[in-house]
């Protein structure tokens, strides 16, 4: 990812959350270098829904944004899918996120994303694992990916395993392995794994005939889509 | 009628816990940030205590249909160990800026040392930059003068009383709290502290003005189900249900929705039971079929 597609990702999400929160475009450092501090923009990050969404109903901030085709197409080429699904706060902090990592660097940005992933709560996390694809090498944020996998908050592990172009790019296949064995004891919806197709090793073959075989054991359900990872032979 | 207990410390207790809390609607829950039972040696495990306050206990407690909200702080037995005491201020800051983060506590006073007052002040400083009430613990321990100092620090502070309850009171402490502008918090144990027929004599002599009741169940001998046992006993005892209510739910939601974070809104149903749910790893279910409202 270049620093001109990050630029032009960023726009399009700022220009569109400050025409329904213009409260955004008054944190300081999205156009002020100088302002920009790491240690405030944690803070911020975390304050970041309540600040979107002032006055009385603190729920807010889940609206959707509604971009156009020509932006999902954008947002889509470039690592973003299924904007219009994700909620206001999740893209404002996302917009920051890219702000931050062009004010910070290559070099400094990936240390901090990955603690502001240790240190967040669950949406900070789900924002920041939705960012992962958009920053400039992504394959520098692996750690912060992987460990998301290692959970099993619903949220979190939905944010970094469906509907996200990271794994499927820039996870080796035991890691990979693990995610979608993971999803089948979650039960979330293989379909939306990005790259799935182009991910399906021998390994995987094996786990997924494995884990048929305990389910049947045990009397339990199988997921409804395992077939997606499965040997035709053995449907 | 719908329950709210603003001090309980839920990572002590079972499911078993959140089930019965659930049958008797308690609706929503705040856990205040305390000690082990013994000292914490490194600022590191503080931060994944308050991690854990904000990430799985919260989780845990909406699998069984109750909102789980905390405060942070450092408690005042820990706060005797200065340097880590530094550490932990230095922290707090990050975490207090969380949503779902409704105050500063529990802070205050307990071996009523030099050091517990400093990081008491220190608190109180937070709260005022974070825009957050604050509980205050009063100590077991030379009670009513350690409420009093607790009272002069918290005024000196320039923290709106409003904004601070004092709690764990006991008769001799309650009209010192009130007086001072403060809220009143009480704490009903099954042997120490406060009973269900003492508080209700309270409320017939007091009213139910800026009065709150919990249970701060923990992992000592304790009793999440203190808070309706207690409305039940005053309702036995001829209080009007409406000043009940006021006390175990009104009031709590009043006083923490100072925090901006918090509102009636919010907690109005409780969260859908969704045990389906997982968390890092671990279901709080061990093979049972998970209870999943309907949307």
């Amino acid at each position: 990812m270049t620093n001109t597609t990050n630029e032009k990702l960023f726009e399009i999400l700022y220009d569109k959350i400050v025409s329904i929160s213009p409260g955004f475009g008054q944190l300081p450092w999205l156009d002020r270098k100088d302002e920009f501090s790491t240690t405030e923009f944690r803070l911020e990050f975390s304050r970041l829904r309540r600040k979107l969404a002032p006055g009385e109903n603190l729920q807010n901030g889940e609206a959707p944004l509604n971009f156009n085709k020509n932006e999902i197409h954008v947002l889509t080429q470039n690592g973003l899918p299924s904007a219009n699904q994700r909620p206001l706060h999740i893209l404002a902090r996302i917009a920051c996120l890219l702000r931050a990592a062009q004010l910070l660097g290559e070099e400094k940005t990936p240390r901090f994303v990955h603690e502001l992933f240790t240190r967040g709560d669950t949406p900070e996390k789900c924002a920041i694992l939705c960012a992962l694809p958009l920053f400039s090498c992504p394959q520098d944020y692996h750690d912060t990916a992987v460990l998301a996998t290692r959970g099993y908050i619903r949220e979190v592990f939905e944010s970094i395993a469906l509907q996200n172009p990271y794994p499927a790019k820039y996870f080796g296949d035991p890691v990979f392995n693990q995610m979608l064995l993971k999803a089948f004891f979650l039960d979330v919806p293989l379909a939306d794994v990005i790259g799935l197709d182009r991910r399906i090793n021998d390994e995987l073959h094996r786990m997924a005939a494995d884990f048929i075989k305990e389910r049947t054991a045990a009397g339990r359900a199988l997921p409804k889509d395992i077939d997606l990872i499965l040997h035709k032979e053995i449907l | 009628m719908k329950f709210f207990d603003h001090h309980i410390h839920m990572s002590a207790r079972t499911t078993d816990d959140y089930e019965a809390m659930a049958n008797e609607n308690i609706v929503a829950v705040i856990e205040p940030a305390f000690w082990l039972g013994q000292p914490r040696t490194h600022v590191g495990t503080f931060e994944d205590y308050y991690l854990s306050l904000v990430g799985w206990e919260r989780f845990r407690a909406r699998q069984f249909g109750i909102a789980h909200f905390c405060v942070l702080g450092l408690n005042p037995k820990e706060a005797n160990n200065r340097p880590l005491a530094k550490e932990v201020l230095e922290l707090l800051p990050i975490y207090l800026e969380k949503d779902g983060v409704v105050g500063v506590g529990e802070i205050g006073l307990d071996d009523h040392t030099p050091e517990e007052e400093k990081a008491f002040e220190e608190q109180l400083e937070l709260a005022k930059t974070h825009n957050l009430p604050v509980i205050v613990h009063t100590p077991h321990r030379d009670k009513i003068a350690g409420t009093r100092r607790s009272i002069e620090i918290v005024k000196a502070s320039g923290i709106g009383v409003e904004r601070v309850i004092i709690d764990h009171n006991i008769e001799d402490t309650i009209a010192l709290a009130l007086d001072a502008g403060c809220w009143a918090g009480h704490t009903i144990y099954p042997s120490t502290k406060m009973d269900e027929y003492r508080m209700a004599k309270l409320v017939k002599q007091y009213g139910s003005e800026r009065i709150t009741i919990n249970s701060s169940a923990d992992w000592g001998v304790s009793d999440p189900l203190k808070v309706p046992k207690t409305a039940r006993v005053m309702l036995e005892e001829g209080i009007p249900e409406e000043t009940v209510q006021k006390i175990v739910w009104d009031n709590p939601v009043a006083f923490f929705s100072q925090s901006g974070r918090l509102d009636m809104e919010m907690i109005a149903e409780r969260p859908r039971v969704d045990q389906g749910r997982l968390y890092e790893g671990n279901s709080v279910l061990r093979g049972q079929t998970p209870k999943i409202e309907p949307e």
